[in-house]
This record gives structure tokens, C-alpha cells and sequence, in this order.
């Protein structure tokens, strides 16, 4: 198995910079200077972190599914390393989104929870991340930790088309998905520049994180030293 | 709420965004604490 290679360059400073502006102006525009819609007034203003987090929430997931399916490939271990971060963000940016959608949902429904499908297929897929990245812990042989987690990952993923569909295919109590179509002309800047945040925010965790992983992955698969003949001497 | 219509509701609004840039914060400053240590550590 060929040892990962780990870049030391500053790009993932850059893509955090970048996203933390992004979000700030979009913030900022979001809070200040959009409209309140006309039914929700200002608790449509979620909408702005909302619905970015879940868009890149499921790029995320999109991105851990394409590393799982490349590692079984390649049986190289940097897709396993990029994996390892395509769940750690995925489960973060899950947890986020229920967050965030509880809070919208009690002044707009009147409860912080329903189990509704949107709701309940979005929390087994957060359940799921947690669950690989639980189980990649009791794993401590690199290889079977990676396959295992390959797999599980690319099973979980079913779960994410379903979570898209579920406002149509069910008579859901979340609203449909929004599209430029869908939402006041006024809205688009705040929530495109947030969208873009969130993504360049999460390009540079993704990188970071695979460094991490990457490490990890170096000091496991490092060959054990070569000892002299006095030193095995000693050992044994 | 009166007549279909949500009013006030900016603890909310503050809370969500609160929320949101927490945990952006503490997953960068984890993550970049976490690699220097993995550096360290190689």
C-alpha cells in the first residue's frame, strides 16, 4: 500500500478566507438589507444559512460517496484520508442543518421537531456519518478500516436521493425545494453569496482534514525500524 | 403569529446565525490545532 502524501501548501487558508468574507457580506445582506418575507417576516431570514448548509451538506456527502467508490478502485489510501473528511464535515454540516431547521421550524410550525419525511431521512443520514466514523474508530487496521468505511459510506449514500425526493415524493411538512424560480429576485444575493461561503469554508475543512487523516495514515502504515543486530539482541 | 402571519422572531434569527458561525469557529480552530499537533507528533 503506497504511503499518502501530505501537501503543506496554504491553499486551505485561502478557500477559509474567501468563505468566511463570503459569509460575513452575505450575512450581513441577509440580516440588514433583504426584505422580510411577507408571510415569516423576519424568520425567513434563516433561509440564508439554511439553505446553503444543506446544499453543501450534500456535496459533502456527494464528495465522501466519490472517495469511497475511488478507494475501492485505486485501493489507494489518500481517497481513504479524503473520506475520513467528506464524513467528519458531512456530520458536521448534518448536525448544523437540524439545527438550524429546528429553530426555523418552532416559530414557523410551532415545534422544534416533527417527524416528518425531510426531517426523519436527514437525521438517519446524520445517524449513519456518526455511525462510520464510530466504527472507523474500533478499526485499527488501516486497510479493513478503509474498505469497511468504503462500503458503509456508499450504503449510507443511498439514503441522500431519498432525502431530495422526500418533499415530493411524501406530503411532506417541509416546504419543497427553493430555486431561483421559487424565491423573491430580492433574496438571490444573500443566498447565493452565503452558498458560496459555506462551499469555499467547506473546501478548506475538507483539506485540512485530509491532511490530518493523511498523517494519521503515514505513522500506521510507516514500516516498523530496522534494528541492529545488539538492538534485536536487547528485544529479545 | 396572528392571522397566518409570523411576527417578531429575531431571537431566532439571532440564534440560527449564532449558532452557524459557532460552529464554523470551533471546527476551524479544531482542525487547525489538530494538524499542527499530527505534524508535531511526525
Amino acid at each position: 500500500m503506497e504511503m499518502p502524501r501530505v501537501s503543506t501548501s496554504r491553499t486551505p487558508y485561502v478557500f477559509l478566507a474567501i468563505g468566511a468574507a463570503c459569509l460575513l457580506a452575505g450575512s450581513y445582506i441577509g440580516l440588514f438589507v433583504a426584505p422580510a418575507e411577507q408571510y415569516m417576516g423576519n424568520v425567513q431570514r434563516i433561509m440564508y444559512v439554511h439553505v446553503p448548509t444543506a446544499w453543501n451538506w450534500m456535496i459533502a456527502v456527494l464528495f465522501a460517496f466519490g472517495c469511497a467508490i475511488a478507494f475501492l478502485f485505486k485501493s489507494d489510501v489518500k481517497w481513504d484520508a479524503r473520506l475520513e473528511a467528506g464524513l467528519e464535515v458531512g456530520a458536521l454540516l448534518a448536525f448544523l442543518l437540524c439545527c438550524q431547521g429546528a429553530i426555523w421550524a418552532k416559530p414557523t410550525w410551532g415545534v422544534w421537531w416533527d417527524w416528518d419525511p425531510r426531517l426523519t431521512t436527514t437525521a438517519v443520514l446524520l445517524f449513519s456519518l456518526l455511525g462510520i466514523l464510530a466504527l472507523r474508530r474500533f478499526v485499527e487496521d488501516p486497510i479493513k478500516r478503509a474498505i469497511w468505511s468504503s462500503v458503509a459510506t456508499i450504503i449510507a449514500s443511498i439514503d441522500l436521493p431519498i432525502v431530495y425526493m422526500s418533499v415530493k415524493w411524501w406530503n411532506s411538512l417541509h416546504q419543497q425545494q427553493s430555486t431561483p424560480q421559487t424565491v423573491s429576485s430580492q433574496f438571490h444575493l444573500p443566498l447565493r453569496l452565503n452558498a458560496f461561503g459555506v462551499l469555499f469554508l467547506m473546501i478548506g475543512f475538507l483539506m485540512l482534514r485530509s491532511r490530518i487523516a493523511g498523517y494519521r495514515l503515514q505513522q500506521e502504515l510507516a514500516a516498523p525500524p530496522v534494528l541492529t543486530g545488539e538492538e534485536a539482541g536487547e528485544l529479545a | 403569529m396572528t392571522e397566518g402571519i409570523v411576527t417578531g422572531g429575531w431571537e431566532y434569527v439571532w440564534t440560527a446565525y449564532s449558532l452557524t458561525a459557532a460552529a464554523f469557529l470551533i471546527y476551524g480552530v479544531s482542525l487547525i490545532t489538530r494538524l499542527r499537533k499530527e505534524r508535531a507528533s511526525k
